[in-house]
């Protein structure tokens, strides 16, 4: 269970996060709503640990997330593919994903000196790719690839397969969906659903509101930097001030 | 053949150059006085203690590439809040300090540590080439070939590569991305040592050549813009076969008292093309 207590970022003088507390149990889909600015983003990145707290508390399970840095939370089970993907596009998508291993590889010390198809054999890291690739056949054909040449689709597969690699708890998801055509965006929605059906948690932020509160479980509508509407999927769509702001004319 | 012989060791050091720009974005101005290090450390141990060439030469190596590991810890990292041109600043500021120490610790005079097999010139085509020179290009060429293996083939090597393309995304895998510049300022050490060690029984070395060769190497790093490896030492083969070409022709401008001047020259003239895009890619440490 991901947990948020009063969490508060704020860059220079600009307050990103006021006291926002929100809760994300094991096994569920959350998603964020609110307009460009409202925070989303940066409550992703405070949970990931890219941007420090201020003040506040975040806690994974047992382990507590604030004032460690990324490369810390990943340890800990945060999985985070930030908005624009952010994959090494120089490197073949094989490489990629080993990248993605490499909180596991890591582990001891010495075994990143060693050739990457070996860490590649390891238990956990060898199921997790053969997870990936059959969530993904088509990184799979393409795994000798440079990542830079995928598509953006392919791209965003990459990166959702990327932070897979390395076994999260749970998944942080900024805008899986940007500028990908319509029906990737429906294959995108589609894989969240399954991957929570695989016992993921996950954290959701998508542009279109509409789409993600059918995948979700439950919501938060984020305004300014604050949480101002919660509830589950089927009341926030119901909810008027909702509709209007978020879901355009879209059909209850 | 002197070219590139000369050649080579810019490379080395300008390979120190590219690692840690690549993965840190500092230019780290005391990377020639690892050179000068390599070279005076190895005669010393080799003059006192009478070790055998080769575990004298790689314990110089190891004990440069803990300097190049202290000097992270110490001016960089302990500074980590300082904006990347301050951090370039500071390995000035480093270098000085290094050569000062050791002027001060060794002696001022140039020495030389022995060839690591005779010095009776070889007949090659119809040219005498001295063996050491062979070592070097040698010695540059299988580091070259090792260097890229690792970055290649190995997590680690991978890592430091994810972490010269986007140091955010690294972490976001879990790279610790002040580790990576841990790891790259003992590589361009080990490096830079490497060139010291093997240059210094052709050359003579003294406190004092870390300057020349830190500028030498700057140039050949950004020849190749300070991008890979390869391009690096591709950069220093060129600046010293267009050196010794200068100092062959022996002519006016070409005269061999301005050979030092050349480099000077490409540089100003790299950072007239150049200064520009690397400013534009100035990243945080």
């Amino acid at each position: 269970m991901l947990k948020v207590e009063k969490a508060v970022v704020a860059y220079g003088r600009a307050t990103a996060l006021r006291e926002v507390s929100l809760v994300v149990n094991t096994g569920e889909i959350v998603t964020l709503i609110g307009a460009n600015g409202a925070g989303k983003s940066t409550l992703l990145n405070a949970i990931s640990g890219v941007v420090p707290l201020k003040g506040g508390d975040i806690w994974l399970d047992a382990n507590r997330l604030s004032g460690l840095p990324s490369h810390r939370t990943v340890r800990l089970g945060v999985g985070y593919v930030p908005e624009g993907r952010q994959i090494f596009g120089t490197m073949t998508v094989m490489d990629n994903l080993t990248m993605g291993s490499y909180a596991h590889v890591a582990r001891n010390w010495l075994r990143p000196l060693g050739y990457a198809g070996w860490a590649l054999r390891s238990d956990t890291v060898k199921s997790n790719l053969e997870m990936v690739f059959d969530l993904f056949p088509v990184l799979k054909e393409r795994r000798g690839q440079q990542a830079g040449s995928l598509s953006g689709g392919e791209q965003q597969m990459l990166a959702i397969g990327r932070a897979l690699m390395s076994s999260p708890k749970i998944l942080l998801l900024d805008e899986p969906s940007l500028g990908l055509a319509p029906n990737l965006v429906r294959d995108i929605l589609r894989l969240i659903a399954r991957l929570r059906a695989e016992g993921l948690t996950i954290l959701l932020i998508e542009q279109d509101a509409a789409a993600a509160l059918k995948i979700a479980d439950r919501g938060y509508v984020m305004e300014r930097g604050r949480i101002v509407l919660e509830g589950s999927s089927q009341e926030l769509f119901r909810n008027d001030e909702v509709r209007q702001a978020y879901l355009g004319k879209t059909r209850a | 053949m002197a070219g590139v012989t000369s050649g080579s060791i810019y490379a080395l050091v300008g390979l120190g150059f590219t690692v840690i720009y690549s993965v840190t974005g500092i230019i780290n101005f005391a990377q020639g006085e690892f050179v000068m290090l390599g070279g005076m450390i190895s005669y010393i141990i080799l003059d006192s203690t009478g070790l055998p060439t080769v575990p004298a030469l790689l314990l110089t190596i190891a004990v440069v590439a803990t300097v190049g590991a202290v000097l992270y810890l110490m001016a960089i990292r302990s500074a980590r809040k300082a904006s990347v041109v301050s951090l370039i600043i500071i390995t000035i500021g480093a270098s000085v300090f290094i050569r000062g120490v050791a002027g001060e610790i060794w002696t001022r005079d140039y020495v030389r540590p022995p060839y690591f097999s005779g010095d009776e010139s070889l007949s090659f085509l119809g040219a005498y080439i001295q063996p050491q020179a062979l070592w070097i290009i040698g010695t540059t060429v299988a580091a070259m070939i090792v260097l890229q293996v690792f970055l290649t083939y190995t997590v680690m090597g991978k890592a430091l590569r994810a972490c010269a393309i986007n140091r955010a995304a690294a972490g976001l895998v879990g790279i610790d991305a002040r580790v990576m510049a841990l790891i790259s300022f003992s590589l361009a050490a080990a490096f830079g040592a490497l060139g010291g060690v093997v240059v210094a029984p052709l050359t003579t070395t003294s406190y004092s050549v870390g300057v020349m060769m830190g500028l030498k190497g700057f140039v050949a790093a950004a020849i190749g813009g300070f991008r890979s490896p390869f391009a690096a030492f591709v950069g220093g083969i060129t600046i010293g076969i267009v050196e010794s070409l200068a100092v062959a022709i022996d002519w006016g401008p070409f005269s061999s008292a301005y050979k030092d001047a050349i480099a000077l020259v490409v540089l100003l003239l790299i950072l007239l093309v150049r200064s520009g895009r690397l400013a534009a890619e100035e990243r945080v440490g």
